[in-house]
């Protein structure tokens, strides 16, 4: 894989939700999105594989598609990390997530219905949890409810990671 | 978001048809019971709209969730306690025969016994018609993920159910009614019924729940040409990711190296 290309998608329907704080499934003009709360930092989870042509150098770019279920001015804060489960690496029965990443302060679309992609960088090795090609893995993006001032729920309705 | 019913203004959902015509079959359904309630709430039913007290139901009552049913007034039921509102709960009803049933709370389970065996017409979701004349006993709280199938579902499969787990990836081929209720989509996604809504329920968070995704990634990685000569590309398999399974599609490539010839 080459730096810029796409690694990983994952839709609304792949979240696998925490046992608390949750995002919730929701739909936006029949569009499958997952709702942030505006108070409580709540939590998407999605499991993949790292693709094998991963090169393993540059680390790697999230990128949240959300809209704003209402809100058309203020901020918001998103919150993402990595937890790898590899080849014997992570005991199943606990979780284990590197420290987060955050794209704090993001101005919100001034129309409710546009969606907004922002990016968060992580380097190859501690950022992503170390992470390695062909390993299992987890991905939690959490909305940093407690910290930001947009009203209303923050939608997701996409979630990709490429390769920086 | 999940449909939110609100019993004192008499909300609920119903159509005139029913996926199954009696036992067995099983009823499945996450609730989430709001204070303010009055004792009785029906969760789901299918009674007769024309014959007073001929229903099957899952309904609240007081201290307990029950399996109901009613033929003529005589009256079985499988129940077991239960507590806890403003919370997310998994109820199923399970009729194994028109002798047995159970019902199934969280995933614990209490059996019963008997003989009644009532015909009906109508399915009614947080509602009861008990009597041909009113709709009584509306619920009053959250449902979501409704399921009925026309099989008696395994004391495993329930609990995986209990788990969240769309009722799309247990026993896909005996699901005969799905009610997602997300949103105000009062639509039947595997009879293709639509629900009619009464007296406007409204929408809430939905419950926790897994579903079947889509698949994650098929990319062409193509390396730039720079030059006349042989250049190859490999083409990375696709691997739907389905939750509880995997599964590969039978036009799926597993690695492929095709040539470019390049001339002038």
């Amino acid at each position: 894989m080459a730096s810029g290309d796409t690694l990983l998608i994952f839709n609304p329907h792949s979240n696998e939700p925490p046992a608390s704080n949750y995002a919730t499934l929701d739909t936006r003009n029949l569009h499958p999105v997952l709702d942030f709360d505006a108070s409580t930092n709540e939590s998407a989870v999605f499991t993949a594989i790292m693709p094998r042509n991963y090169a393993g150098t540059t680390g790697i770019t999230v990128y949240i598609h959300y809209a704003m279920s209402s809100a058309v001015a203020g901020t918001v804060d998103w919150d993402v990390a990595f937890e790898r489960i590899g080849d014997q690496q992570q005991d199943l029965d606990s979780d284990g997530f590197a420290a987060v990443q955050s794209i704090d302060g993001t101005t919100v679309p001034g129309t409710s219905g546009l969606v907004d992609i922002v990016s968060i960088p992580f380097t190859d090795g501690a950022q992503m949890d170390s992470i390695a090609v062909g390993e299992s893995f987890r991905i939690k993006i959490t909305r940093d409810a407690v910290s930001d001032s947009a009203v209303g729920d923050s939608e997701i309705i996409a979630v990709e990671i490429q390769e920086t | 978001m999940s449909r939110s019913f609100l019993q004192s203004s008499s909300q609920y959902l119903k159509t005139s048809s029913v996926p199954v015509s009696g036992p067995p079959f099983t009823i499945s359904a996450h609730f989430n019971i709001a204070s303010g309630f009055a004792s009785t709430q029906y969760i789901l039913s299918m009674y007769s709209e024309a014959v007073s007290d001929n229903y099957y139901a899952m309904a609240v009552a007081g201290p307990d969730l029950y399996a109901l049913i009613n033929k003529g007034g005589a009256l079985e039921y499988a129940l077991t306690p239960f507590s806890g509102i403003d919370t997310w709960h998994h109820g199923c009803m399970v009729t194994y025969s028109t002798n047995s049933r159970a019902i199934f709370l969280n995933g614990g389970k209490n059996l019963d016994t008997g003989t009644l065996a009532p015909t009906f017409d109508t399915l009614g979701v947080g509602t009861l018609l008990p009597d041909a004349a009113a709709y009584q006993y509306h619920f009053n709280g959250m449902l979501g993920e409704v399921g009925i199938y026309d099989v008696a579902l395994t004391d495993e499969e329930v609990y995986i159910l209990n788990l969240g787990v769309s009722p799309l990836l247990v026993r896909p081929q005996n699901l005969v009614f799905y009610l997602p209720l997300v949103r105000d989509e009062d639509n039947d996604l595997v009879g293709g019924v639509h629900m009619t809504a009464v007296a406007a329920p409204t929408v809430a968070e939905h419950p926790r729940a897994l579903y079947p995704s889509g698949p994650q990634n098929t990319f062409y990685s193509f390396p730039v040409i720079s030059a006349i000569g042989e250049v190859s590309a490999t083409i990375l398999a696709k691997t739907p990711h389905l939750g509880f399974s995997e599964k590969y599609p039978s036009i799926g490539i597993v690695s492929k190296t095709p040539k470019i010839e390049i001339s002038t």
